[in-house]
């Protein structure tokens, strides 16, 4: 098999393994169902494995065009021209590995999770898809055909998170999702528009040759264009990896099933963000202001939603806050100029995140559908495989000494220093954010699985069967060593795995960085860094140990602490009411202007002309239809008038 | 002094009227055929006239057919009254009007 058509498959296998399981398998048993989607999920992980080792690992680029796709002539004689092109780089055989490799234990897993779900074939035909989609969107050789999977992902993410739809709160939090991110999607719209203004090409490749070798000059005369052109970026990036100010989206999507939020809304979809942004990279170094910006949103994501988690007792929103935290991370890594820390925070969220979910869904299926925190405890003795997953996921999220989180947290907190576009600031706000994660992961294990247990019906929880544990497993001992990827030059003397794996990708970054003469962060001794690294450690530490000091008596503990400051612990509780604040600033003027144009311009103006016109012409012939009276004698009178009138004309 | 055939020609045009009138303002379908018959035997007595003026033999040869034609009409037209009648028990042509828009 060629590496060409491995490539074209790894997209193709998911869309058809979405088409088997929508139209054939619709009455089959969940078995079946879970079995095509898992292997449609599978195959391609094998071929992306098999195109790591025979290509990447040796830095070939495959690349395949599936179809031409536009042509457009131009006046001046040129032609545009844009194929369906799918290309294979280490960035994005990195994403597809994740993708498909998380997804297929995930769609494992939803085989236990959703066995007593009617037409759960409708679940895994969006699962299917969603991957198609994602894979697109990694793959494609062009913005254009990243744009399709981009809103792929969307739509996908709006049917799986309205899944169960008869119930109008999860209709509306998919609303929300899908509107949210069609705001995002306008600014990469406008990034193409810009993108193609300049460089007269949406292909990544093309653009990249045309930026390594323009001229210093070209930066200069184009700076705001270019600047533009990183904020539209930024402003999609908000969107997909629900940044400040469009994030409110992700804690709502958590209405979906709970190995949709796994793989959806906490291991692939989010991450898309960050994918663009390393892929784009050269569009983006070249304006200081906006890297600034983007670091700037995402230390702000960072913090801002981990105060939020300190507080939420449902445990998928305490998931889902973390998630927008840990995408902040990822942001602030892509905005200081170190992208590779970023896609190594997204492979390694990608594992312990799942794995994360994959536990709160076993302990919500043992609970029956039991979210609340408050209602839980002392699980550890009764599921014992979940809670040593979500354990040693924890530790890996908080970034415990040894496990992955810790590599690529302290990689991204080394990089907000020294990054080109690093500053302190930024490494104190990650080290705060790493030690409010700290605080609620722990909080949160702690009341899940230590403690007495709350539960309404405790004899009955019992742990899950194989189907749905041994993802978690795998997940665990990912979410372990992953940290691999990204162990730091201070140890080993040499760069890390990650940036010597992304260099080819992020060369015309660095190439373009040198040219505009822009970034030059600061440089740490390793005794510094080492420094650095000690005292976010020390503060996760401390903040892991002051959680458990107050929960161990119980989900009272904090108490004590919230007594003495009411009003500030209701407002972290109500997520700040930015909520609140959206739906009385955007969403109620909007509806007030719907409104408007339903009652003024569409119930008047516009069914006004449609319903007018047929009135008019009603008139107008009734007039004449009144004439035809059916009276015999009345038409012998209009003939005899007739023939009268006839004759005065004729004869005079 | 008016001769025959003019008077013949005045007296057609007065039976015309007659007849005409009374196809307008008769509300009952056999008088509105009576009426019918009136106004084509005018025509008839317009023919002749018009042929003893001018001392030709075509207006009455025109006359035989229209009397041929006036017996078909009087025959299928009170048959088409008595299935009428059948149907709709009245012949009053104010009351059958189906034709209506």
């Amino acid at each position: 098999m060629t590496n060409e058509m491995a490539l074209s498959l790894i997209v193709l296998i998911p869309l058809l393994g979405a088409l088997c399981n929508g139209f054939l398998l619709r009455s089959a048993s969940v078995v079946w169902v879970c079995a095509v989607s898992t292997l449609a999920i599978a195959l391609p992980f094998g071929l992306a494995t098999y195109l790591f080792f025979t290509a990447s690992l040796s830095n070939q680029v495959v690349s395949v065009s599936l179809f031409p796709w536009i042509s457009v002539p131009f006046v001046d004689g040129s032609v545009f021209t844009l194929s369906y092109a799918l290309t294979l780089d280490r960035l994005s055989v990195l994403f597809a590995l994740i993708i498909t490799g998380v997804g297929s234990l995930i769609h494992l897993y939803s085989g236990g999770y959703m066995s007593h779900e009617p037409r759960v074939y409708r679940f895994f035909a969006y699962l299917n898809l969603f991957i198609f989609s994602m894979l697109t969107l990694v793959l494609g050789s062009n913005m254009l055909v990243t744009f399709v999977g981009w809103e792929g992902v969307g739509v996908c993410s709006y049917l799986l998170i309205g899944y169960w739809y008869e119930d109008d709160a999860n209709s509306m939090a998919a609303i929300k999702a899908f509107v949210v991110n069609r705001v995002g999607d306008v600014g990469f719209l406008l990034a193409m528009f810009f993108s193609f203004q300049l460089f007269h090409t949406l292909t990544y490749s093309e653009i990249a040759t045309f930026v390594t070798q323009a001229p210093a000059g070209f930066f200069a005369t184009h700076a705001t264009v270019l600047t533009c052109l990183g904020l539209s970026l930024l402003l999609a990036v908000a969107g997909k990896s629900a940044q400040i100010p469009l994030y409110t989206w992700l804690p709502d999507a958590m209405a979906g099933p709970t190995p949709v939020s796994a793989l959806i809304h906490a291991a692939t979809m989010v991450t898309a963000g960050i994918y663009l942004m390393t892929r784009t990279s050269f569009l983006l170094v070249v304006s200081p202001v906006t890297m600034t910006t983007i670091a700037c949103v995402g230390a702000a994501t960072a913090l801002f939603s981990a105060t939020i988690g300190l507080a939420q007792t449902d445990i998928k929103r305490v998931l889902a806050y973390s998630t927008c935290s840990q995408l902040g991370y990822m942001v602030l890594a892509c905005g200081v100029g170190l992208f590779q820390y970023g896609v190594a925070h997204v492979m390694i969220h990608a594992f312990f995140k799942a794995c994360l979910f994959l536990g709160a869904g076993s302990v919500i299926y043992a609970l029956h559908h039991e979210q609340d925190i408050r209602h839980m405890g002392g699980l550890f003795k009764k599921m014992p495989v979940t809670a040593v997953t979500f354990l040693l996921a924890t530790l890996a999220i908080i970034g415990f000494p040894g496990f992955s989180g810790f590599f690529s947290k302290d990689a991204i907190l080394a990089a907000a220093w020294t990054g080109p576009f690093g500053h302190p600031a930024f490494w104190f706000v990650g080290v705060i954010t790493a030690g409010l994660t700290a605080f609620y992961m722990v909080r949160l294990t702690y009341l899940v699985f230590f403690g007495e247990c709350r539960a309404h019906h405790p004899e009955q929880i019992h742990e899950n069967h194989l189907g749905m544990t041994l993802p978690l497993i795998i997940l665990a001992v990912l979410s372990v060593i992953g940290g691999a990827v990204a162990l730091p030059e201070i140890w080993t003397g040499h760069s890390d795995v990650i940036s010597e794996f992304l260099s080819p990708v992020l060369q015309p970054a660095q190439q373009v960085l040198a040219k505009v003469q822009a970034g030059h962060g600061a440089h740490l001794s390793p005794a510094a860094e080492g420094g650095l690294m000690g005292a976010s450690v020390a503060v996760v530490l401390l903040c892991a140990i002051f959680a458990i000091s107050v929960y161990r008596t119980g989900i009272d503990g904090a108490q004590k602490f919230t007594a003495r400051i009411p009003a500030l612990y209701a407002l972290v509780r109500d997520k700040w009411r930015i909520d609140e604040l959206y739906q009385c600033m955007i969403v109620a003027p909007l509806a007030r202007l719907g409104e408007f144009f339903y009652s003024i311009i569409d119930r008047h103006v516009i069914e006004g002309a449609v319903n007018g016109f047929p009135e008019v012409l009603y008139a107008a012939t009734s007039v004449s239809s009144d004439a035809q009276s059916g009276i015999v004698r009345s038409y012998l009178k209009l003939i005899f008038v007739g023939i009268v009138v006839f004759g005065v004309v004729l004869f005079i | 002094m008016v001769s025959l055939p003019e008077m013949g020609i005045y007296f057609s045009l007065l039976l015309f009227l007659v007849g005409l009138f009374g196809v307008m303002m008769r509300k009952n379908i056999i008088f509105m055929m009576l009426s019918v018959e009136v106004m084509l035997n005018s025509a008839n007595l317009a023919f002749v006239s018009a042929s003893a003026a001018t001392n030709t033999i075509d207006g009455q040869v025109s006359m035989f057919f229209v009397m041929a034609v006036a017996a078909c009409e009087a025959g299928v037209g009170l048959a088409m009254i008595i299935a009428l009648y059948r149907a709709r028990a009245t012949l009053e042509v104010d009351e059958l009007r189906i034709l209506r828009g």
